[in-house]
Parts: C-alpha cells; structure tokens; sequence
C-alpha cells in the first residue's frame, strides 16, 4: 500500500485542487517538505479553508496590547 | 506490535499534546544508539526546570523508541483515551487511500511526541537515525517541556481534554442544537481549545529555541508553526492549518510573559481567563 505512494503525484493534485480554490500558495507553505505539504493541503481541502499565513504581522502586532491588558489585570 | 526498546527514566512529568515534525535533511554527528540519547536527558530537564521554576519527576515519565508504525497507532490511541472518542486518521476523510497514505507519511516525518494518556515520549526510531544530536537534544526538549506542563498542571490537560471531547462530538454530530447555535458554540469550543494549544504549543517551542541559543545547537531542522499546527492535537480543530498565525503569535505572546517571571506563566495554566484573554483575545474575564 504505503510503496504506492506517489507523492509527487498526489502533491500535483492537491496542489491543483488548492489554486484552483484558494489561489496560488504561500512561500512559507511551499517550503515545507513535499509530504508534509500534502498533509497541509489535504486538511484545508478538508476543512475548507484557506491556510492562513497572510496575517502574521496583523497578529504579531496585537502582542504588546494583549500583554499590557494581561499585566494590568495581575495587578 | 512492532519492535519497541523500553528505558524508564528517572525523571519526568506529566503532559501536553504534541508531536514535533521536521522536515529538513539530516546533518551533523548522530547518536550512535538510543541509549547514548537519553544520558543527555537530565540537562535537558535541567535547562527546563530552571526556565519555568517547575521540578520535573522523573520517575513518572518513561521513555520509548518505537518503529514509526508504532508510534502512529500510539498516538492515535493516546488521543482516544484522552477523549473517549474512537479516533482514526484525524480530520481526514476515513477509508480513502490517498488520506491514510499521507497520514503515514505524516508520521513518518515525526521525530518524537509525548502522549499525555502514557506519560511517555516515544522517538521514532526510523528518524533518531538520521539526525544530528542538535537536532535530538532540540526535540527532546519541546517534548519534555510538554511533559513538565501536564506534570505541573494535570487540570489543566484534563480540561483540555474535556474541551477537545466537547468539540469534537459538536462538530460531528450537533444534537438537535439550531445551525446558528452549534456554530456558535463550535466557535467558542474551538476557541478555547485554540487558545490552550497555543499556550502549551507557544512555551515549548520559545523554551526550545532558548535552550538552542544557549548551549549553541544548530540543528538542521527547525520547529515552524506548520509544523507546529500540524501536530496531532492540532489537527484535531476543525481549521487547524487555517490558523497558523495564531501558534506565531502564540510563541511571541508566550516570550513576553515568560520575560515578566514563572508566577505570571503560571497564572496562565491556572486561570482560563488569562489564558483565553492572552492567547485568543477574548477579554470575557
């Protein structure tokens, strides 16, 4: 079974499936190792949704505030 | 079962999901066994107990390398027992070849996890042969701090539990509940969830790429939030990969609590509020 694995194969597909409903890939997406992509491709074809890596510096900068709140309610 | 060396440790905690997955071709100086892996274990504990202020009991923690067949049924068991749901191939579509293949290859790429139900961190045999000590000793260390965490706060990983188990059965089944309100109490099930994942997963990975700068290990793979998304536990939230940002973010936030002292850290593992407020931004205090 498992020697029947044809990634490159199945990494072609998921990869067409995702463009074709999400758009093209992320960088950071494709630099993850090709079986690894495809677990990552599979699952948001699953769920349906598009992985999110687009907002990072959107959420990096809610850091301070939610820290400063989080000390405040210490005190 | 497959073939499975046993070494009970003398040290070690108690629990926290999480598998580490990397990806990167090996370099560097290998161990020559596993037995030579686990002698650099009590600095490894070490390096973690003076971080978080928490003594590791070693004598709860046993220590496994299994075949990667083995430690993907082990992994899936483990997620089983937790959540009292019979589990397979995590949110994947069961009983289609391409899914269960690309499961295995999941797996394959995991270097080591520690199941919370066993107290145990199992090592991919398959992989610890193939890898430099940097890359070992670094992975050890995400997986023992998880240990630490369920060893610290074993109510805290039951209630996480409790949350996933909650979650899970909504998202399958729902009840009689109307569509708006399931999706509504999905949203916040997930959220919580989320929210203590990226707490467990955000302070093993910031411990870890400490522990790297501070005994100068360079090793050839490192954690990313994918991977860290991808792990086992993760893949059980509906839209996991679909919040990647969120275990970036999780890193910095726990980096900046961590600056402000182990009593703040802790706090976070004993009041849900805290952790929901700093992890997911819900300010329902």
């Amino acid at each position: 079974m498992i020697e029947e694995w044809n990634t490159a194969e199945a990494l072609y597909e998921l990869r067409q499936r995702y463009v074709e409903r999400f758009g093209p890939l992320h960088p950071i997406v494709t630099e993850l190792d090709p079986e690894l992509l495809c677990v990552v491709l599979e699952m948001a074809l699953e769920d349906g949704l598009e992985i999110d890596v687009t907002s990072i510096e959107e959420a990096l900068s809610e850091v301070d505030d939610r820290v400063a709140l989080f000390k405040e309610l210490r005190q | 079962m497959a073939r499975q060396e046993t070494i009970q440790l003398k040290a070690t905690p108690g629990t926290a999901p999480s598998e580490l997955v990397l990806s990167l071709p090996t370099a560097g100086r290998s161990y020559k066994n596993s037995t030579e892996a686990i002698t650099d274990l009590p600095k490894i504990s070490s390096s973690i107990e003076k971080k978080t202020g928490w003594a590791i009991n070693h004598e709860l923690l046993s220590f496994r390398v299994v075949s990667t067949q083995e430690l993907a049924s082990r992994s899936m068991e483990d997620i089983t027992r937790r959540t009292g749901i019979p589990t397979t191939p995590p949110h994947l579509t069961l009983g289609r070849p391409v899914a269960r293949m690309v499961l295995h290859a999941y797996h394959r790429n995991v270097i080591a996890t520690y199941l919370p139900s066993e107290k145990a961190i199992i090592i991919n045999e398959e992989r610890l042969r193939g890898m430099s000590q940097d890359a070992v000793k670094s992975t050890l260390h995400h997986e023992l701090t998880h240990a630490a965490q369920h060893q610290r706060f074993p109510e805290f990983m039951a209630k996480l539990d409790v949350l996933a188990r909650e979650q899970r059965l909504l998202d399958k089944h729902g009840g009689d509940l109307p569509t708006d309100e399931r999706e509504r109490r999905l949203s916040l099930l997930t959220s919580k969830v989320q929210a203590r994942m990226c707490l467990l997963e955000g302070q093993a990975t910031a411990l870890q790429k400490m522990y790297e700068r501070e005994a100068g290990l360079h090793p050839e793979v490192k954690m990313g939030p994918i991977e860290v998304a991808l792990s086992l536990t993760s893949m059980l939230i509906p839209g996991g990969t679909a919040k990647v940002r969120q275990y970036i973010q999780g890193q910095a936030l726990f980096e900046k609590i961590h600056a402000l002292g182990s009593r703040e850290v802790d706090s976070l593992f004993k009041d849900p509020g805290y952790t929901d407020l700093v992890f997911s931004g819900d300010r329902r205090q």
